[in-house]
C-alpha cells in the first residue's frame, strides 16, 4: 500500500509540473503584447519594455516558467495587476467558498443518487426503476444556468425559504452559512445526481448478475443487505472516478452558479480577472485549481486501494 | 423412503425461462425426492437443466423465469412461499455450494464477514460469537490457520481453500440439506478428491441431506445413495446408484457411461462419444428427447408422452422406450456394438 501510494504521489507531482507549465505557456502565446494591453495604445516603447522586463516577459519561456515556479513554491504567486492584492491571499480568501460549494454539492449528489440507483437496480424495469431513471435523464438535460434561476425563483422569491443571493462565512455560524450555501449547492448537484445515478445503476446491474450475489442470496440475506453490503462496493469504481473528476471540475467550474448567487468564490475571481486581463491573477488561480484537481484525483486513485483490495497488489 | 415424509419433494417441476425466441424449457416436468440424511446424485451434461433445478429450489431464478409444479421443502412450497419466509429457510434449512468459489465469493468482502453474516442473521448470535464459530467451521473443513484466514480476501487464497470456505459458509447455519452444484469442476484433480471426501465427511457427521450435482458420473458413483440422470430438462433415469451404474436402463445413461473414460478402457480404443448435441431447449422433440441421437430409436420414441418414468425393481425407474437389458433389445445392442467397432 505504501509503494502504491508513493507511486501515485510521484505521478501527481509530475502532472502538476506539466500542467502549470502549460498555464504559463498558454498565457505567453496569447496574441498581442500583454504590456501594451495593460498600458494602453498610447504607451511609449520605453514604458512597454520596462513593464515587460518587470513581468519577465522578455525572457525565454522556460526561464519565465522556472521563475514563476521558483516563486510559487515559496508561496509567492505574484501580485494582481488589477487589485494590487497578493494573488495567493485572494485565492485563499475565495477558496473556502468554492470548496464548500463543491463539497456540499458532491455530498448532496451522492446522498441522493446512491439510494436512487440502488432502488432502481433492485428491481429492473419496475416503476421505481423507470421513475428514477427518467428523473435522472431530466436532470442530465438541465444545465446549471437553467436550474439555478428556477430554484431561486421558486424556493427563494416565491417560498422565501432561502436567501436570493449572497454568502455567509462559516465563522458567522454554521446555520447561516448552510442557509446561504444550500441552494447554490443543490443547483450544482442536480446534473451530478443525474450522471451518478445513471452510472451506478448500470454498474449495479452487471454486479447483480455475478455469482457472488446469487451466493449471498442463497445465504438467506435480505435484498437491501445484499445491495448495500455486497453489491454497492464492487459497483462503485466508476462512480468514485466520476465523483473525483466532478469534484475537481466543480472547483473551477461553478462560475455560473457563483454568478447567479453572487458568491465570492474562485470561479468569479477567475471570470473577473480574465475580463480585465489580469494575467498574474489568472495564472495563480488556475495553477491552484490544477493542483487541487490533481490532488483530488490522486486521492481517488489511492481510494481504489481501499475499495478493492486486489488493486493494492498490482504494480501500476 | 419409508414412512417419514421426504426432506425435499419436487413434483412435476417446470422451470421455463423467457427469451425472445420463445421459452427455454430448462426444467420440464421433473419429480425428485430427497430423504433426510440421504445423498442423491444429479447427473447430466451441461445444459441438461440440473443447475436450473438447483436454482429453482433455492429461489435464485432470473426475473424472466416462470415455474409450475411444486418444490416442497420441509412442507413449505419454495415456489409460492413469500420472499421473507424463503430467506428464513436459506441457510438454516437448505444451503448451496457453488461451482466456482472464485466467483461465488465476493472479491471485496473479507472471508470472515462472508462466513458470519448468515449466522448473525439466522441464528441471532453476536458478531464475535459468530467469529468464534467461523474459526471452528474453518477448522472442520480443513483450512489451516483459520483465525488469520478470516481477515483475508478471497483472492489471497488458493482455489481449493476457497471451495473449502464456500463449504464452511454453506455449513454455517447447520442446514438439513446441502445442494452442491458441480463443487469440484473448477478445481485440480488432486484437490477434487479432497473436497468430495470433505463433503462426505460433513454429511455423515451431521446427518445432512446432500444433492450432488455433476456432469461426471464417476464422481457421483461412490458417494451417493441414489442417482438421477437428466437430459434436456427431463429426468430419464433414477434409482439406487449401484443399480443405475451397473445396469443402466436408459439408452442415454448407457451412452453417457460408455463415453466416460476409465482406467479399464483399453488404450488403443478411441473414446466413445455421443454423436450430435442437445436438442434446442425451446423446441424439444415431441417424444423422447434423446431420440435424435439414439442408436435404438424407433417410431415409437417420437410419440409425445413416451418419456415418462416407469417403475422398476427397487425403485430403479427409467423413461426409455427400448431400455437396455430387455430381451427384445438384445439385437439392437449387438447392432450398436457392431457399429462401435466400426468406429
Amino acid at each position: 500500500m505504501l509503494v502504491f501510494t508513493a507511486k501515485r504521489v510521484v505521478r501527481a507531482l509530475l502532472v502538476i509540473l506539466f500542467a502549470t507549465f502549460l498555464v504559463v505557456a498558454l498565457l505567453s502565446i496569447a496574441p498581442g503584447s500583454l504590456a501594451v494591453t495593460l498600458l494602453g495604445d498610447a504607451a511609449t516603447p520605453d514604458a512597454v519594455a520596462e513593464l515587460e522586463a518587470r513581468l519577465g516577459l522578455d525572457e525565454p519561456l522556460w526561464e519565465q516558467y522556472f521563475g514563476w515556479l521558483g516563486d510559487a513554491v515559496t508561496g509567492d504567486f505574484g501580485t494582481s495587476l488589477r487589485t494590487r492584492q497578493d494573488v495567493l491571499d485572494s485565492v485563499l480568501e475565495r477558496l473556502p467558498v468554492t470548496l464548500e460549494l463543491a463539497l456540499l454539492a458532491l455530498v448532496i449528489a451522492l446522498a441522493v443518487s446512491v439510494p436512487m440507483a440502488l432502488a432502481a437496480a433492485n428491481r429492473p424495469g419496475s416503476p421505481i426503476d423507470r421513475v428514477s431513471t427518467f428523473l435522472a435523464s431530466v436532470g442530465l438535460a438541465l444545465p446549471a444556468f437553467v436550474v439555478a434561476p428556477v430554484l431561486v425563483y421558486f424556493l427563494s422569491v416565491q417560498a422565501g425559504l432561502f436567501p436570493v443571493a449572497g454568502w455567509e462565512r462559516v465563522g458567522e455560524g454554521v446555520g447561516a452559512n448552510l442557509h446561504h450555501a444550500l441552494l447554490p449547492a443543490i443547483a450544482v448537484a442536480i446534473p451530478e445526481i443525474a450522471a451518478f445515478q445513471r452510472l451506478l445503476r448500470t454498474d449495479l446491474d452487471s454486479t447483480l448478475h455475478e455469482d457472488f450475489i446469487s451466493a449471498a442470496r442463497a445465504r438467506g440475506l435480505s435484498r437491501s443487505y445484499i445491495l448495500w453490503r455486497h453489491a454497492l462496493r464492487p459497483s462503485s469504481f466508476s462512480l468514485v472516478t466520476l465523483a473525483g473528476i466532478s469534484f475537481g471540475r466543480l472547483i473551477g467550474g461553478t462560475v455560473i452558479v457563483e454568478a447567479v448567487f453572487t458568491l465570492p468564490g474562485l470561479g468569479s475571481l477567475i471570470a473577473g480577472s480574465i475580463a480585465s486581463r489580469d494575467v498574474i491573477a489568472v495564472q495563480g488561480a488556475v495553477a491552484f485549481i490544477v493542483i487541487a484537481y490533481v490532488v483530488i484525483n490522486t486521492l481517488v486513485d489511492i481510494g481504489y486501494g481501499f475499495l478493492d483490495p486486489r488493486v493494492r497488489r498490482e504494480a501500476v | 423412503m419409508t414412512g417419514a415424509p421426504p426432506l425435499l419433494q419436487i413434483e412435476d417441476l417446470h422451470t421455463w425461462i423467457a427469451t425472445d425466441a420463445g421459452p427455454v424449457r430448462a426444467v420440464d416436468g421433473v419429480s425428485l425426492e430427497v430423504a433426510a440424511g440421504e445423498a442423491v446424485g444429479l447427473v447430466g451434461e451441461s445444459g441438461s437443466g440440473k443447475s436450473m433445478l438447483a436454482r429453482t429450489v433455492m429461489g435464485l431464478l432470473p426475473d424472466r423465469a416462470s415455474t409450475s409444479g411444486s418444490v416442497l421443502f420441509a412442507g413449505v412450497d419454495m415456489l409460492t412461499v413469500s420472499e421473507k419466509a424463503r430467506q428464513a429457510l436459506l441457510g438454516p434449512k437448505v444451503a448451496m455450494v457453488f461451482q466456482d468459489a472464485g466467483r461465488a465469493l465476493n472479491p471485496v468482502v473479507r472471508i470472515g464477514r462472508q462466513i458470519t453474516e448468515g449466522m448473525v442473521r439466522h441464528l441471532g448470535i453476536s458478531r464475535s460469537e459468530a467469529q468464534e464459530r467461523a474459526v471452528g467451521l474453518l477448522t472442520e473443513v480443513g483450512v489451516p490457520d483459520p483465525r488469520r484466514r478470516l481477515s483475508n480476501y478471497p483472492f489471497q487464497l488458493s482455489g481449493g481453500m476457497r471451495q473449502r470456505i464456500m463449504i464452511a459458509i454453506a455449513l454455517a447455519c447447520e442446514p438439513d440439506l446441502l445442494i452442491a452444484d458441480e463443487p469440484t469442476t473448477a478445481l485440480d484433480v488432486t484437490v477434487q478428491r479432497q473436497i468430495l471426501d470433505l463433503l462426505d465427511r460433513v454429511r455423515t457427521s451431521r446427518g445432512m441431506g446432500l444433492v450432488l450435482i455433476s456432469h461426471d458420473l464417476g464422481l457421483v458413483a461412490g458417494r451417493t445413495d441414489r442417482v438421477a440422470v437428466m437430459y434436456s430438462g427431463r429426468m430419464v433415469e433414477e434409482g439406487p446408484t449401484d443399480a443405475v451404474f451397473d445396469t443402466p436402463r436408459h439408452r442415454y445413461t448407457e451412452a453417457l457411461l460408455a463415453s466416460t473414460p476409465s482406467l479399464d478402457t483399453p488404450r488403443a480404443r478411441r473414446m466413445r462419444v455421443i454423436e450430435g448435441s442437445l436438442p434446442d431447449p425451446r423446441r424439444p422433440p415431441p417424444g423422447c428427447r434423446f431420440a435424435p441421437r439414439c442408436t435404438a430409436r424407433t417410431e415409437a420414441c417420437d410419440e409425445s408422452g413416451v418419456d415418462v418414468l416407469r417403475d422398476g425393481v427397487l425403485g430403479h425407474r427409467h423413461a426409455c422406450v427400448h431400455p437396455t437389458g430387455t430381451p427384445g433389445a438384445t439385437a439392437l445392442t449387438k447392432a450398436v456394438a457392431a457399429d462401435e467397432t466400426r468406429i
